[in-house]
């Protein structure tokens, strides 16, 4: 892993862009423009985020300044905003606001797939905008 | 003469009763801490996590320290590096109080600044109720401590 072993920021987070990249045991799945893994939040209706508090300082919001870019195979029709009160216009994929997950500290770091926080679970995501169910940090996805 | 003695007498009653307080909000402290390290996951959080587990410890040691009777820090008044500090050197409750007082500083800084910034990366999302529980807890340990040196000092000239 590599990167620095800071806490994730996504209070300035200027003009975001995101992208795709093929990780250990899940394959391909939306990434920021560092490469760091972007989850869903499995309770989330669309388009809203119920994520909020502890649960956001935890899993951060993804969150852009400015309308968000897409490259590799993140199909730019999906990709939207959504307004929150506690900071920047939060990502949002094929309806699913997107979260960064403290304890994932660089490219390629997927310690958020499939495991229960806040009481529910958090997934990874795919180009095509479903959850990334075929991996967990804990060797099985939790439902 | 007697209503001296007898003011003298409640004087003397405050500090042990200070201290005791400040103890149980040090405790208070560290409890906010462990309830965020654990249920609210801030474990998984780098640097941040660390510090939470820190809190909990010298939360609990240094309420530990305060609530002990005063022959128990006999060894800590014994240090002639402690002794030859002015005034709180033969008081040692009133060094740990001094030490309480820092710490608890420095626990308040390093959370205004994440919930106004971030503090190494990590931005704290609102004043939920358990930071203000924690802004509390911190702020009336401070002014408790703050008062028991005084007063300790002042009755050991």
């Amino acid at each position: 892993m590599a990167g620095c072993a800071f806490a994730t920021n996504s209070r300035h987070p200027g003009r975001q862009r995101l992208s795709t990249a093929t990780v250990p045991r899940l394959g391909r799945i939306v990434v920021d423009d560092k490469g760091r893994t972007l989850y869903l939040f499995a309770v989330d209706p669309p388009n809203r985020s119920t994520c909020f508090g502890a649960c956001a300082s935890v899993w951060p919001p993804a969150t852009t300044q400015g309308r968000p870019g897409a490259s590799g195979g993140v199909q730019p029709a999906m990709l939207t905003t959504l307004a929150r009160t506690d900071g920047p216009r939060q990502l949002v994929y094929a309806g699913h606001p997107l979260y960064y997950y403290q304890a994932d500290t660089g490219p390629g770091d997927t310690h958020g797939q499939g495991i229960v926080q806040f009481g529910a679970s958090w997934f990874a995501i795919t180009p095509q905008g479903q959850i990334q169910a075929t991996g967990s940090a804990h060797g099985g996805v939790q439902h | 003469m007697a209503a001296s003695n007898t003011e003298r007498g409640a004087g003397a009653l405050a500090p042990p009763l200070l201290r005791r307080l400040a103890a149980l909000l040090l405790f208070g402290v560290g409890a906010v801490h462990l309830y965020e390290y654990v249920l609210d996951h801030y474990h998984v959080i780098p640097i941040i996590g660390v510090l939470f587990a820190a809190n909990v410890v010298i939360s609990v040691v240094l309420g530990l320290a305060l609530a002990a009777p005063p022959e128990s820090l006999r060894l800590l008044g014994s240090s002639p590096v402690v002794r030859s500090l002015p005034l709180v050197g033969r008081a040692p409750h009133a060094l740990v109080a001094l030490a309480g007082i820092a710490f608890l500083l420095g626990t308040l800084v390093g959370l205004v600044i994440s919930e106004q910034a971030t503090f190494f990366g990590f931005h704290e999302y609102g004043y939920r109720t358990t930071v203000w529980l924690a802004l509390g807890l911190e702020s009336a340990a401070i002014v408790v401590l703050a008062a028991f040196v005084v007063l300790e000092t002042r009755l050991r000239p």
